[in-house]
C-alpha cells in the first residue's frame, strides 16, 4: 500500500518536474531569441522547418479538401444542399483541421529530428563541450529553431488552408457540378478575419509546443543510441498529445471570448 | 602557492548511487595534476563538476577563487571562458567544419572577422601538425586527428587551466605517443595549469607534477610519481607501475 502511494507520488512529481523543465526551457529559449550573437543559421532552420515541409503540406491539404467535399457533397445532395460543401471545408480547415494538420506534420517531420540531433549531441558530450566554450546550448541550438518554427508554422497553415479550398473546388466544381461562383461564395461566406487570426494563433502555439517538447527530449537524452531513439519517439508522442490538448483548450477559450 | 582550484567535501550521487563521497582536492597554479582511478569511479564526473556541469549534493567548489556551485549562470560562463577541456570522445560539433570547431569560441564571443578567426585557426592547427584540414567535417577525420582538433579548440583562447579527459585512451600506441608529445609541447609553450585524467601510466609519468588516485569516491593517495612508486599500497597504482617497469 505504502509502495503504491510512493509510486503514485513519484509519478506525479515526475510529471510536475517534466512540465516545469519544459516551461523553463521555453522561457529561456524565448528570452535568448533576440540576444543570440549569430543568427545566421535562422535561414537554415527556416528552410528545414518551413520549405522542406511544404511538399507534404501541399499533398495532405489538397487531398483533405478533395475528400471532405466528396464525403459531404453526396450526403448534402440528398437535401439539395450540396452547395454548402465548400463551407464545411473552409470552416473546419481554418479553425481546427488546418492548424492541427500542419502541427502534426511538424512534429513528425521536424520534432523527431530535432530530438534525435540534440540527443546525439548530448550523449556525445557536444552539449557539454558547448557549455565549456561558454556558449549556452539553449540560446545557440533552440532559440533559432523556435523562431523559425513560429514563422514557418503559421505560413504553412495559410498555405494549407488555401490549398484545401483548391482541392475542394476541384471536386465541388468539376465533379459535383456546383457553379463556381456559388461554390466560392458559400466557401467564404461563413468565415471571417477572426477565424484567420484564431488559426494563426493556434499554429504559433503549436509551433512552440513542438519545438520545446522535442528540444527538451533531446537535452534529457541519456543511454546511448537507444536513448536517442527513445527521445525521438517520445518527442513525437508527447507533441501529438499536447497539440490535441492545446487545441481543445484554445477552442474552448475562443468559444467563450 | 596559489590554489587555482579548491574542492571541499564534494558529494555527488545519481538517483541513489553515490559517486563522489566527501572528496577534497586542491590544484596549484601552474602544476600538472594527473588523476587516476578505476573505470567508472567518477573521474569524468569530477572534471565536469569543477566546471559546474554536474550539480553537487553537498560541498564547495572554488575556481580561480570564485565559488562555482550555486553561482549565477553568467558568472559560471565567465569562469568557463578561462578554461579549456578536451573530452574523451573529442566531442567535436559534427555539423561544423574543422575551422568552425576550432574557432567556435572566437565565433561566439568576439567581433573578429571570419578572416581573422581563420588565420588564428590556421596558426594553431599548424602547431598541431594539422595544416590543410580546415574545411573538412569531423566525420572525415580519424580518432587521433579529432583529438588534435579538440586540443586546438581548447587551447586557441589561451585558457588558464586545461582539462584532458583520457586523451590517449582508444588511440593506437603511435598516435598515443604523438598526442602525449603534443600535450608536453603545448604545456611547455603555454605553461597552462593542467588536469589530466588517464589510465595511461606512460603519459602520467611524463606529464605529472603530482598524481591523485580516486577510490571509493575520495582521493586516497596523492603525491609525485616517485612518491607513489615507493609508498603506494594501492593495487591499481602497483599494477600501473608493474606495467610500466615491464616496458
Ligand atoms: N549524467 C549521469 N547520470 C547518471 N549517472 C551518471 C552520469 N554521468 C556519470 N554517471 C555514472 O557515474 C559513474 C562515474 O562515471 P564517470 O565519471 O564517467 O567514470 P570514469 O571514472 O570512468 O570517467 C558511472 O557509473 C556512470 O554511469
Ligand atoms: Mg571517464
Amino acid at each position: 500500500m505504502l509502495k503504491l502511494t510512493t509510486k503514485i507520488g513519484r509519478a506525479i512529481l515526475d510529471y510536475i518536474s517534466y512540465f516545469g523543465s519544459l516551461t523553463m526551457l521555453t522561457a529561456n529559449a524565448f528570452k535568448d531569441m533576440f540576444t543570440v550573437k549569430k543568427q545566421t543559421n535562422i535561414f537554415k532552420h527556416l528552410n528545414n522547418i518551413g520549405l522542406n515541409s511544404l511538399p507534404l503540406v501541399v499533398i495532405i491539404s489538397i487531398f483533405t479538401g478533395m475528400v471532405l467535399v466528396m464525403e459531404t457533397a453526396y450526403t448534402l445532395k440528398r437535401f439539395g444542399a450540396e452547395i454548402y460543401s465548400g463551407s464545411i471545408v473552409s470552416v473546419s480547415m481554418i479553425r481546427e483541421l488546418g492548424p492541427v494538420f500542419v502541427a502534426i506534420i511538424l512534429a513528425g517531420r521536424v520534432g523527431g529530428a530535432i530530438a534525435a540531433e540534440i540527443g546525439t549531441m548530448k550523449i556525445t558530450e557536444q552539449i557539454d563541450a558547448m557549455e565549456i566554450l561558454a556558449v549556452d546550448p539553449v540560446a545557440y541550438l533552440i532559440s533559432p529553431r523556435l523562431f523559425a518554427g513560429i514563422i514557418a508554422l503559421p505560413s504553412l497553415f495559410l498555405v494549407s488552408f488555401f490549398l484545401a479550398i483548391t482541392g475542394a473546388a476541384l471536386v465541388g466544381i468539376v465533379l459535383v457540378n456546383i457553379p463556381s461562383g456559388m461554390f466560392f461564395y458559400q466557401t467564404f461566406r461563413f468565415i471571417g478575419p477572426r477565424d484567420f487570426v484564431i488559426g494563426i494563433i493556434k499554429s504559433v502555439v503549436f509551433a512552440v509546443v513542438v519545438i520545446a517538447v522535442s528540444a527538451n527530449e533531446g537535452l534529457r537524452t541519456s543511454g546511448g543510441a537507444v536513448g536517442v531513439g527513445k527521445a525521438a519517439t517520445t518527442s513525437v508522442v508527447v507533441s501529438f498529445f499536447l497539440i490535441i490538448l492545446c487545441n481543445l483548450l484554445l477552442t474552448g477559450f475562443f468559444y467563450f471570448i | 602557492m596559489e590554489k587555482i582550484i579548491s574542492l571541499t567535501d564534494i558529494w555527488i550521487q545519481f538517483s541513489d548511487t553515490p559517486i563522489l563521497q566527501g572528496l577534497n582536492l586542491d590544484v596549484i597554479k601552474g602544476e600538472s595534476l594527473v588523476i587516476v582511478g578505476s573505470s567508472g569511479c567518477g573521474k569524468t564526473v569530477l572534471l565536469k563538476t569543477i566546471l559546474g556541469l554536474i550539480p553537487i549534493t553537498k560541498g564547495h567548489i572554488s575556481l580561480f577563487g570564485e565559488q562555482v556551485n550555486g553561482t549565477s549562470k553568467n558568472k559560471i560562463m565567465e569562469l568557463r571562458s578561462r578554461v579549456g577541456m578536451v573530452f574523451q570522445s573529442s566531442a567535436l560539433f559534427d555539423s561544423l567544419t574543422v575551422w568552425e570547431n576550432v574557432g567556435f569560441y572566437y565565433l561566439n564571443h568576439t567581433d573578429m572577422t571570419e578572416q581573422q578567426i581563420r588565420s588564428a585557426v590556421r596558426e594553431i592547427l599548424a602547431e598541431m601538425g594539422m595544416e590543410n584540414f580546415e574545411n573538412l567535417l569531423p566525420e572525415q577525420l580519424s580518432g587521433g586527428m579529432k583529438k588534435r582538433i579538440s586540443i586546438a579548440r581548447a587551447l586557441i583562447s589561451k585558457p588558464e587551466i586545461i582539462f584532458y579527459d583520457e586523451p590517449t585512451t582508444g588511440l593506437d600506441p603511435i598516435m598515443a605517443d604523438s598526442i602525449t608529445k603534443l600535450i608536453i609541447d603545448m604545456r611547455k609553450k603555454y605553461k597552462t595549469t593542467s588536469i589530466t585524467v588517464t589510465h595511461d601510466i606512460k603519459l602520467a609519468s611524463r606529464i605529472s607534477d603530482r598524481i591523485a588516485l580516486i577510490d571509493n569516491g575520495t582521493i586516497t593517495e596523492i603525491g609525485t610519481f616517485e612518491e607513489l612508486r615507493q609508498n603506494s599500497k594501492n593495487q591499481l597504482i602497483k599494477s600501473f607501475l608493474i606495467a610500466e617497469e615491464a616496458k
